[in-house]
């Protein structure tokens, strides 16, 4: 076991298998001879002791519900504590020197470093160092920005390469999960930007209007999301991959601005059909291959697509309620192929 | 967990000092200097009374107010692959802005003949912009711009983002033109001994408060050298 998840998913099965058990030897299916029973009890215990003391994990239900409550309370606690120091940074900047602004922009984010380092050291669930992890990469972030600023620096995307790769290492160097979507996201970017700068085209923040060049980054984290074999970072690599794909099929399917050739109408539409057979075809694949995360997603994005071009056909000339109803009914239908993909996949061997 | 943590740190390290060197270069030989006051350079929008900390450029748009300042051989020159304006102007999307170079006029010289179109050709009464800075021309690169505007007391050269637009003729038909939709940087960021000079009170004739030498680098980036009371 070398993460807090899988030893969460054994607990978890554990907890199944004991009140399964329980339900059996209650309804007279199955009663384990004394010493095998004991045996099992014996393992299982020395087993969750020895998880519970390498990973935290929860036991019962309710630390679990404690344990939500904590990371809600350090979450709270992290953005309170991240605008008190932006606020009382911010009463206090315009009096100090360039030299100390500057010193302080390039220490802020080491010293977030340095607290990530002592909070992992002290604690196995990881909640704090989460959050000083983003407030971390939030203060590279605005580190860059502020420099950019004090000397008129000419903005470049080659910031979101920093950006995305400092995320990258503390979320492979501390096993978090948030830091590596944002990696990821701020790498799309760069990406992205880049290939606008080396088409010679516009400038490099007109990447908003051509966003076929975020189809490239995306499905390269698809692929390579897909090729993983760590279980716990490989559904964060797909999440992010389908976001930036979907995003960008539903984006190119109701803006104008396209590097295809033809009519605003036809590429539109173009996008519009692509972006339902991918999303289908992506919730068809999460299935299979029970990527729940992909499923979700493009489930999402699938009635995204759907409810947007229904308004684009109907809203103008049916009235409203009408309207809503065929959108309930079709989530109503939406629901019965689903339950149908869910009893197919029951049958399953 | 250690060497992670020199990666990190490396990055940081790395990113920002790339940043302080681009800085450093941009610096390290003034291409131009030029004097400007308040009415050039006003105080930027997002400021606190107390301690103002960007000045913003304000320019006019070319000397013929009636039309984008460039022209469609410039446009194509500094790379813009437009298709034939003809009668008909295109319908779908305009062409994106693309970053080029552009010289800006500090003389009061381009501002005079702006003022003289714009008396000649305007129907009601013209109101004297209060600023001397006015685009007059654009490149692929700073040397040629430089170059072609060697006077570097009294033009500016700086980055900026320029836009197509269709825009009728003299003869009726569509033609392309470009304008300026803002320069790079926009507003250019006052040190902190310079600001005191900038909350002085307002005179009673409304003129421009301070004179502002701004610097252009390297890099085409400007600074703010110093601020004194006008």
């Amino acid at each position: 076991m070398t993460n807090r998840q899988g030893a969460q998913r054994r607990v978890d099965r554990i907890q199944a298998f004991r009140d399964e058990l329980a339900d059996l030897e209650r309804e007279q299916v199955l009663t384990l001879p004394p010493d095998d029973r004991a045996r099992v009890l014996a393992h299982h215990a020395a087993l969750i002791a020895v998880l519970s003391r390498e990973f935290d994990v929860d036991v019962a239900a309710g630390q679990r519900r404690l344990s939500i409550g904590m990371r809600l309370a350090s979450a709270f606690g992290a953005l309170a504590l991240g605008a008190s120091v932006f606020l009382f940074f911010y009463r206090f900047w315009v009096d100090l020197t360039t030299a100390a602004q500057v010193a302080i922009l390039l220490v802020a984010p080491l010293v977030g470093l340095v607290g990530m380092a002592i909070a992992a050291n002290r604690e196995r669930t990881l909640y704090v160092t989460g959050v000083l992890g983003v407030m971390t990469v939030a203060t590279f972030v605005l580190d860059l920005n502020a420099l950019g600023q004090i000397f008129n620096l000419m903005p470049s995307p080659n910031a979101f390469l920093a950006w995305g790769a400092f995320a990258m290492v503390l979320a492979y160097t501390f096993r978090l999960r948030w830091l590596l979507a944002i990696g990821l996201a701020g790498l799309a970017l760069w990406v992205s930007a880049s290939m606008v700068v080396w088409s010679s085209g516009p400038a490099w923040w007109s990447v908003f209007d051509r966003f076929e060049t975020f189809l490239v980054p995306g499905v390269a984290i698809l692929l390579l999301g897909g090729r993983l074999q760590d279980e716990e970072f490989a559904p964060t690599w797909r999440l992010v991959g389908w976001f930036v794909v979907f995003l960008s099929l539903f984006v190119l399917s109701v803006e104008d601005q396209s590097l295809l050739p033809w009519r605003r109408a036809t590429v539109q539409f173009v996008y519009q059909v692509g972006g339902m057979a991918v999303t289908a075809a992506a919730i068809t694949a999460g299935v299979h291959r029970q990527w729940g995360e992909t499923v979700s997603l493009g489930a999402l994005f699938f009635a995204a697509f759907l409810i947007t071009r229904l308004a684009d056909w109907w809203w103008d000339w049916m009235p409203s309620y009408l309207f809503f109803l065929v959108i309930g009914l079709l989530a109503v239908g939406l629901i019965a192929v689903f339950r149908q993909l869910r009893t197919r996949m029951e049958a399953r061997p | 967990m250690t060497r992670g943590l020199v990666a990190a740190g490396a990055i940081v390290a790395l990113a920002n000092g790339l940043a302080l060197a681009a800085a450093a270069y941009n610096r390290s030989s003034v291409l131009e200097r030029v004097e400007l006051t308040e009415a050039e350079l006003p105080v930027g929008y997002g400021y606190t009374a107390a301690a103002p900390t960007e000045l913003r450029f304000n320019w006019l748009m070319g000397v013929d107010f009636r039309t984008p300042p460039f022209s469609e051989a410039q446009l194509r020159a500094v790379g813009f692959d437009l298709p034939a304006a003809t009668s008909s102007a295109p319908k779908d999307e305009m062409p994106l802005a693309r970053e080029v170079v552009v010289a800006v006029d500090a003389s009061g010289v381009a501002r005079q003949q702006w003022l003289q179109g714009a008396r000649a050709h305007a129907t009601g009464m013209v109101v004297p912009p209060a600023s001397r800075l006015v685009v007059i021309d654009m490149g692929r690169d700073m040397a040629s711009v430089l170059a072609a505007h060697p006077d570097s007391s009294h033009t500016l050269v700086l980055h900026g983002m320029v836009q197509p637009q269709t825009s009728i003729g003299a003869d009726g038909v569509w033609v392309w033109r470009g304008s300026l939709t803002t320069l790079l940087p926009n507003a250019v960021h006052v040190p902190r001994d310079a600001r005191v000079v900038l909350t002085q009170r307002r005179p009673p004739d409304n003129q421009p408060r301070y004179v502002v030498t701004l610097c252009v680098g390297r890099r085409g980036e400007p600074w703010i050298e110093s601020v004194r009371p006008r």
